[in-house]
């Protein structure tokens, strides 16, 4: 299965979820993504996904003057963005667990 | 890789800014608030990446291009449509799309811009409703020819607007969703009920303004305005009491009809308690075309009002008598020119009435008439 189609629909929750941790620079949370297991997220996909959940009003954004170069943008989790992050792990939650069934009745049956 | 090239921090600083200029230039049909929103910090975060990798920028990230077209993708923007420069040169939908996209950020920003969207959502509903009755307004304003009152004036008029409603309302639900070639098309009926709405507001106005013209005051009514009373004389020029008056089809020449409730019973009081405008027949009826009219508990000859008399100052005072007819008193006469004269009273016998006597009432008349006063 193509594991990028899936992580398309999962990555706002991802990005939610690693920014609740912490607040982060983008490059920041395409590291921890990755560590966490989720190879095939693409940095201009965590880059866009930052900035549309910031419009969207989930996540803040402030910017950390470098000495050495260019600024630094980090956002972080707001009152809005921990509301979603609740909702979408229970939507999440209960998808796959939907899923986990689905497919143990099925390899049960096999 | 690119082990050849260079290694020390400028030279991964100028591949930075390059593919940094780059990506921006697949951007630039965006707003400028859009590309610094989506680049704002790229090349601290890119510096990083490339020191990781070696420079090797393209490899690990794809082409600038691929770059840009990814981050567009998640961030909800659309993609760049080929061969379009600046904005003025983007396909009309596409620029809605992005005027919308633009607007739902800035809407995303603020929270009271949220609520106050989340109201006017809710308010939706409504505007479909109103804007299926302009339409149907519109139409039957335009095939009449006259755009006066805003209520429908026959039954073909309350289809066109349950029709219309029915229409706009499925339009709102997502009749048209499927085909995006419709939406400038619904935008520019939005627009004309808009406007609908502006004429149909002044002709409200216009409806208020004459609608002395179009309600005629109720009951008995001269050149428009209502008649209070009538005071009858006969040929003679002598005062007549208690005359039925009835118009060319029967009906009675009722006076004001609050003088009667619904169920056909005096509903008017005077300053003693006696029912205004309406006395009983034989049979105890009600009539209310019984002339003069006693309204004020007193003479009926009386026209002031006793309770407020400067209401009635200037108001016409009946003589005790008129100049008589002619001898041949079957034609109307010249002379007699008051107000009563257009009231035809004039009595059937030219026997003469004593003003205080009370004149009979002609048992010929059209009796069952009686049952319809009151309206």
């Amino acid at each position: 299965m193509e594991t990028t189609q899936l992580v398309k629909g999962v990555l706002d929750l991802a990005v939610l979820a690693v920014v609740a941790q912490e607040d982060g620079y983008g490059y920041d949370v395409v590291r921890r993504l990755r560590a966490a297991g989720l190879d095939e997220v693409g940095d201009a996909s965590v880059y866009g996904t930052l900035r549309r959940l910031y419009n969207a009003g989930a996540l803040t954004s402030y910017v950390v003057p470098s000495d050495e170069g260019p600024h630094r943008k980090y956002y972080g989790i707001n009152k809005q963005g921990h509301e979603t992050l609740v909702l979408q792990g229970k939507t999440w939650r209960s998808f796959a667990s939907t899923m986990e069934d689905l497919l143990t009745t099925a390899e049960g049956t096999a | 890789m690119n082990d050849t090239t260079v290694r020390y921090p400028t030279g991964l600083a100028d591949r930075v800014s390059a593919y940094v200029r780059e990506v921006r230039a697949e951007l630039v049909d965006l707003p400028a608030e859009d590309v610094d929103d989506l680049t704002g910090g790229m090349e601290a975060d890119l510096s990083e990446l490339a020191a990781e990798c070696g420079g090797d920028l393209a490899g690990r990230l794809g082409t600038p291009k691929l770059y840009a077209a990814e981050l567009r993708a998640a961030a909800g923007l659309p993609a760049r449509a080929v061969g379009s420069g600046g904005r003025q040169h983007r396909p009309l939908r596409e620029q809605m799309a992005l005027d919308r996209a633009s607007l739902t950020r800035l809407v995303g920003r603020h929270p009271w811009l949220r609520s106050a969207t989340a109201f006017l959502v809710t308010l939706r509903p409504a505007w479909w409703l109103l804007r299926g009755y302009l339409a149907a307004w519109a139409l039957w304003s335009m095939l009449s020819g006259n755009t006066r009152g805003i209520r429908p004036h026959s039954f073909l008029h309350l289809v066109m607007a349950v029709a219309a409603i029915v229409i706009s309302v499925q339009l709102g639900r997502g009749w048209l969703r499927e085909r995006p070639a419709m939406g400038p098309l619904l935008i520019v009926a939005n627009t004309a009920a808009l406007i609908a709405a502006l004429v149909a507001s002044v002709s409200i106005d216009v409806t208020y303004d004459a609608g002395g013209g179009f309600s005629p005051p109720a009951g008995v009514s001269l050149d428009g305005a209502q008649v209070g009373n009538i005071y009858a004389y006969d040929s003679d020029g002598n005062r007549m009491t208690s005359v039925r008056l009835f118009a060319q089809d029967g009906r009675p020449l009722n006076g004001d009809p609050t003088f009667l409730d619904p169920n056909g019973n005096p509903s008017v009081l005077d300053v003693n308690g006696s029912p205004m405008g309406v006395v009983r027949d034989g049979s105890g009826a009600t009539v209310t075309n019984v002339y003069p009219k006693l309204l004020f508990g007193q003479d009926p000859w009386q026209v002031i009002d006793p309770a407020d008399p400067q209401m009635n100052q200037g108001a016409w005072t009946p003589p005790v008598s008129i100049v008589p007819l002619a001898p041949s008193s079957t034609a109307p006469a010249s002379g007699t020119a008051t107000a009563t004269a257009t009231a035809t009273a004039t009595a059937p016998t030219s026997k003469p009435v004593p003003p205080t006597s009370a004149s009979t009432i002609p048992t010929s008349g059209p009796s069952p008439s009686v049952t319809r006063s009151g309206g």
